[in-house]
């Protein structure tokens, strides 16, 4: 049988997903559209059933990409994805609401089961029905509680799939209403209305415990964290404070982990019998590697402070406030959320804009969307902060480096509001945009959760970045090891004749003769060609070959560094990163890691659109190159432009 | 040995980076490689 899961965004459907199929699931599209179809098996004696998970819809009637589906599916028997069954998922604390879209979908005459989900937070709120007389005034489709979350009602469920049954018959619940066609406006508000009257009517008659009218706890605290002045500052201070922790407590298992990297690397340089592909190893592929694990610790930090924020109900928050804030710019509340995701990463950011129903106002999102922070740029701002911002305390406490990531953070949501505001203006759109978002309760965070998503998080960072950042230290390792014919042959004698007329010692001759060799390589090459373009902005080449690599991922960025200084010390010293980094001289003896090139690097990648996946995603969201090209190019243009103007300002 | 090894490892790279490629640009299905957040924006119930 194929059932439909359908119901109101945040009523636990996904809760009442996983208790079903368990681990049998499986993400693909809908036919013809982009939106994800994640559907899952699960067997009752031995028959196998295929549960659809549709987008969360206040109505049958679409207000988003993702909507129409719903629409499109059960407005359409001959559909691939027509159900047998459907199944709504009903938030029992927010009955009347949640039942306009079960009733619509009981006048198509569809089997269903209404599952009155969240039955404890029902109970809390002193919201108890009579489910016999609910289940009397939908006749034909059965009526169940649940607790998914917590597992409670799962037999139930699986009797009523059992039990449901094509040929029942199903009185109507709002007489003549057939549905409307999508550009009748005027005709899906009459039935809206009609529609709620019946259901305030019906609420009145089974609720058995009415609400308790006294304010909640969790209005009480709104007061305080929406307030539209104290609610921007508490949010600010926590950013601050989740800044402040990440670099007070992320140091100590960097360290370690920084010091098994380096020396794992010198004992194979060490250890391996001399060979080229000893040298892959111990000079490409373990510094490219460790340069990206190193920073775990602080995309665990990051993630677990996000997911405190989410599990206890302040997320929401964030989004209203937010909405606020964006409404004077000229910014649909819809915008809110794709953005505020992109917090984390651009994609799912950029695939959230199906929300936004005007074409022009979900351009505008999609291209400012990567340039709020994401975390791939956690590894870029954290090395370059700790190589050129003292460690010290601003005000007598707060962390300067962490007051700068904070800055960071802060640019990047600032330029994305500035430029969103610039396009709204020269991109006219009619379309009024509305945030519909509901504040759930306050409460504390489950600590499972919170570690399922941190690991989560850093599995998808390690195993996947780190794929990437493999392969590409792999060919960057090659690409510095050779050149074209003799030419790095004679480069290496003509420094060893230097070194040898210096009188330098061992090390530094070694260092010399392997830093003219990797001059001479390919990758030398390939960076001294595009120097010039990259100087003004205060880089060296070998900042501007690791700008290059990083457009696959920012993260990239360091790991390409440790490999082109590890190639460039010849394995050499177990020195990590850091240091190397803190070494290197440009020809006038200046360091080429000082205040001015570090911030500068850091700003251009506040702004550069350095992601190739975000692009990719881009591009098919849009159905065009032209607008990831677009896209591209400006961001490119004002990562240069206040790159350089942050280079000259402080050099 | 080792230069095999090299030459081996070195294509590995470039079919993997040439995959990967053609799969976001030209492949229907896209997920997010770089970063730490799931390809699936319904997950929000």
């Amino acid at each position: 049988m194929r059932i439909a899961l359908l119901g109101n965004p945040n009523t636990g459907k996904s809760s009442v997903f996983n208790m079903l199929t368990g681990l049998r699931q499986h993400i693909g599209n809908f036919p013809g559209v982009t939106v994800d179809k994640k559907f899952g098996i699960f067997s009752i004696e031995k028959e196998e059933h295929t549960l659809i998970d549709f987008p969360g819809t206040y109505s049958i009637y679409p207000r988003s990409k993702d909507e129409q589906v719903v629409y499109d599916v059960l407005s359409n028997p001959g559909h691939a994805d027509f159900p047998d069954l459907v199944m709504v998922v009903a938030d029992e604390s927010n009955l009347e609401r949640n039942l306009f879209l079960f009733t619509q979908i009981y006048d198509l005459k569809i089997p269903s089961i209404l599952v009155l989900n969240m039955a404890d937070i029902a109970r809390k709120k002193g919201k108890v029905f009579d489910i016999e007389k609910l289940q009397k005034r939908f006749s034909g489709s059965i009526v169940v509680e649940t607790t998914a979350r917590i597992g409670i009602g799962k037999d139930r469920l699986i009797q009523a799939v059992q039990s449901s049954s094509k040929n029942t018959e199903y009185p109507t619940f709002l007489e003549n209403s057939n549905l409307c066609e999508l550009g009748d406006l005027k005709g899906q508000e009459s039935e809206a209305n009609d529609r709620y009257l019946l259901i305030r009517k019906l609420i009145e008659e089974v609720e058995v415990e009415k609400v308790q009218k006294k304010e909640s706890q969790s209005n009480r605290i709104d007061k305080i964290l929406v307030h539209p002045i104290f609610g921007y500052l508490i949010f600010a201070g926590i950013l601050m404070l989740i800044f402040q922790f990440i670099f007070a407590f992320a140091a100590y298992p960097m360290d370690f982990i920084d010091g098994v990297f380096a020396n794992f690397s010198g004992w194979l340089g060490e250890t391996l019998p001399k060979g080229l592909f000893s040298d892959l190893l111990s000079q490409g592929i373990v510094p490219g590697i460790g340069g990206v694990i190193v920073f775990i610790p602080q995309i665990a930090l990051l993630f677990f402070f996000i997911s405190i924020l989410e599990e206890s109900g302040y997320l929401a928050r964030v989004v209203f406030i937010m909405d606020r804030l964006m409404r004077p710019l000229g910014l649909s509340g819809k915008s809110v959320v794709p953005l505020m995701s992109s917090v984390a990463c651009a994609i799912p950011g950029v695939m959230a804009t199906r929300t936004i129903s005007d074409w022009k106002e979900r351009m505008i999102t999609i291209l400012v969307a990567p340039l709020m922070s994401c975390s791939a740029r956690i590894p870029v701002y954290t090395l370059l902060i700790a190589l050129v911002i003292p460690n010290e305390k601003v005000f007598g406490f707060i962390n300067l480096q962490g007051l700068v990531l904070f800055g960071l953070y802060s640019l990047g949501l600032i330029s994305a509001l500035v430029i969103a505001a610039i396009l709204k203006m020269l991109i006219n759109s009619k379309e009024k945009g509305f945030l519909l978002l509901e504040l759930p309760s306050y409460k504390a965070p489950r600590w499972g959760n919170v570690g399922i998503t941190v690991w989560e998080k850093v599995k998808v960072f390690t195993l996947s970045a780190g794929k990437i950042i493999l392969a590409i230290s792999i060919l960057l390792w090659a690409m510095a090891t050779f050149g074209p014919s003799n030419t790095m042959e004679q480069a290496g004698n003509k420094a060893k004749i230097e070194a040898e007329s210096l009188k330098l010692g061992t090390e530094e001759k070694d260092r010399l003769i392997a830093s003219a060799k990797l001059e001479q390589s390919y990758i030398g090459i390939l960076g001294k060609t595009i120097e010039p373009v990259i100087e003004p902005l205060g880089y060296d080449w070998k900042i501007g070959i690791s700008l290059i690599t990083s457009f696959a991922a920012r993260e990239v960025f360091v790991g390409s560094l440790a490999t082109i200084y590890a190639v460039q010390e010849d394995g050499g010293t177990n020195k990590r990163l850091i240091e190397r980094l803190r070494d290197e001289k440009r020809s006038d003896g200046k360091p080429v890691y000082d205040l001015a090139s570090g911030v500068s690097l850091m700003i251009f990648y506040v702004f550069a659109m350095q992601c190739m996946a975000t692009l990719a995603v881009v591009k098919r969201e849009t159905k065009s190159w032209k607008w990831p090209l677009i896209q591209m190019g400006f961001m490119a243009i004002l990562a240069y432009a206040c790159a350089w103007i942050a280079f000259q300002l402080l050099s | 040995m080792q230069l095999i090894l090299v030459i081996i490892t070195i294509s590995l790279a470039l079919i993997y980076l040439g995959r990967k490629s053609y799969k976001r640009f030209f492949k229907k299905e896209s997920g997010c490689d770089g970063c730490g957040m799931s390809s699936n924006p319904q997950e929000n119930n």
